[in-house]
């Protein structure tokens, strides 16, 4: 009897043990099921992970086109990536690999040059009110064209206006109240292009400066909350930099600009006051949600252009503003100034 | 007497034992069975999740328009090249469409709800396989705020929705009838070049 039972109970035992190994061989299979379409995501991550990050590598270094990394490490897995193409298209291949599932993405993409509106005068004030016009009189300003040493160019056209304002009434307040309208030269007669003084148009070009100036802080290189410190290197022709500085950050809600030399794109954001001995190549944004108080002392020159905008503009000068407007510099910098960054154009996943 | 007794009993006691056996024997072939069906089912919803996720992942690749044709709850149109670089058939932007077939479509399944997901490649090459005990298929269409819209150009993200039964449904143990268990698979995806 007891051998019996032993026999039977073994038996039984083994049945079991079938049944069990069976249910556990599917649910290991049933777990293996999701876990390769975790892999397949994970792959899929990796490789377009790697897209991204070499297309900020090639950002920073355009001379690694036509090369292809070695293997990297990401997430558990890993991928490798190939760059061709001559910028500023690129292709970017990346095969990546987890688990043993392998995914490769394709994405094609193109280098965007930084885009900025021409220049419609020597100054551009973009506003509902120009306050105290006066002060604008006390300015030397020529929508006369310069080269980039500051010498007028032949007969100095294409000329611009020496002031450009939106409306009729900005125009005719600045011009009653000009001290000296031989210093705002630039165009006069705009069927013939002839340049004289005072220069002082109506230019309204219908742009949203508020989205120039996001467009430009989001690709500076360099940005200041507070004075920029003397020695800083604001770019130059060769060279041009996006300086971004952003005067509402701070508690003063204003900053100073003083002895330095710089070329590229200055960006300002909120009140500014140029203290002397600045000179800068390139052009001048000069923009604030609400009103916008511009100030400049000693002896401040600006080779290109100079965009005011803002709700109202109030001007303060106490020593000498001489802004030349230069197509020549305009140029150099647009054609100089590094690219915005890469835009997708295809993506195969 | 004393032997009768213990023949009856021993007799007894075996035939217990062997109802159990045989029981035991039914509930494995039916776990197995049930296991197996289920283990089927979960392969199957990953294989649709697989296809689908595949082909609308290329939606607009190469193509520069408006690329989603039909945005239907059971029914999509798209272009897009299937291809990448270096792949036979790269720099043809393929036309797919996907739409399903109601239960009568479905062959050699006893499930009455499964129905057939259709793959038409190039408004030609027409594919429908097997019902993968697929019972409801649903897309719905997002913009770029993930608000539901059906303006084509304005489709950023589809989402797919799948409820997948097994082929062949499982008796109950306890209530004795035959009843389907199934698995719901959604996946959203936002197709890079829309």
């Amino acid at each position: 009897m007891g051998k019996s039972s032993l026999i039977i109970v073994l038996g039984m035992a083994a049945i079991v043990s079938v049944l069990i190994l069976r249910l556990n061989a599917n649910s290991k299979e049933n777990l293996s099921t999701t876990i390769n379409m975790f892999d397949q995501t994970q792959a899929r991550l990796i490789a377009n992970s790697g897209v991204e990050i070499y297309l900020e590598k090639l950002y920073a270094d355009p001379s690694s086109i036509n090369t292809t990394s070695s293997s990297q490490s990401l997430f558990y897995g890993s991928y490798v990536v190939k760059l061709e193409g001559t910028l500023p298209n690129v292709r970017v291949t990346s095969t990546a690999n987890f688990q043993g599932v392998q995914h490769i993405s394709v994405a094609d993409a193109f280098l965007e040059p930084i885009s900025f509106p021409d220049v419609p005068a020597g100054m551009y004030i973009n506003t509902e009110a120009v306050a105290t016009a006066k002060e604008v009189g006390d300015m030397e300003v020529s929508g006369v064209n310069h080269d980039i040493d500051g010498v007028k160019k032949g007969d100095g056209k294409p000329a611009v206006f020496g002031i450009g304002v939106d409306n009729n009434a900005d125009q005719m307040e600045i011009l009653n109240n000009l001290q000296k309208p031989e210093n705002i030269e630039g165009v006069i007669d705009t069927s013939t292009g002839e340049t004289g003084f005072p220069s002082v148009g109506i230019t309204n070009i219908g742009i949203d400066w508020g989205k120039i100036y996001q467009y430009l802080a989001n690709a500076a290189d360099q940005t200041f909350i507070s004075n920029i410190p003397n020695g800083t290197d604001l770019g130059n022709l060769s060279n041009p930099k996006i300086t971004l500085v952003n005067a509402e950050a701070n508690s003063d809600k204003s900053i100073m600009i003083n002895n330095g030399t710089g070329a590229g794109i200055l960006v300002v954001n909120g009140n500014i006051k140029f203290t002397g001995n600045f000179d800068f190549k390139g052009i001048i944004l000069c923009y604030k949600n609400t009103d916008l108080k511009y100030e400049s002392a000693g002896t401040n020159q600006v080779l290109g252009g100079i965009i005011v905008a803002g709700k109202s503009v109030t001007f303060k000068l106490t020593g000498t503003m001489n802004v030349k407007y230069s197509l020549d510099v305009i140029e150099s910098v647009k054609a100089n100034l590094k690219a915005n960054g890469f835009t997708i154009l295809s993506w195969y996943e | 007497m004393n032997a009768l007794i213990d023949i009856l009993g021993s007799t007894l006691i075996g035939g217990i034992l062997l109802l159990i056996i045989l029981q035991m024997n039914l509930f494995m072939t039916n776990a197995s069975f049930s296991s197996d069906n289920e283990l089927q089912m979960q392969q199957n919803a990953k294989t649709l999740a697989e296809i689908i996720n595949y082909d609308l992942r290329k939606i607009g690749y190469k193509y520069d328009v408006t690329a989603i044709l039909i945005a239907e709850k059971e029914k999509i149109k798209f272009i897009g090249d299937l291809q990448r670089p270096g792949e036979t058939g790269h720099g043809v932007v393929d036309t797919v469409e996907y739409y399903v077939k109601d239960s009568s479509f479905a062959m050699g399944t006893s499930n009455p709800r499964d129905i057939v997901l259709v793959r038409v490649l190039n408004n030609i090459d027409t594919i429908a396989g097997p019902s993968l005990g697929l019972v409801k298929l649903n897309f719905s269409y997002l913009d770029s705020l993930s608000t539901p819209t059906i303006d084509l150009p304005k489709i950023k993200f589809i989402k797919a929705e799948l409820w997948v039964e097994p082929i062949e449904p499982v008796t109950n143990f306890i209530t004795g009838n035959k009843d389907s268990i199934f698995t719901y698979w959604e996946f959203t995806i936002h197709p890079r070049n829309i």
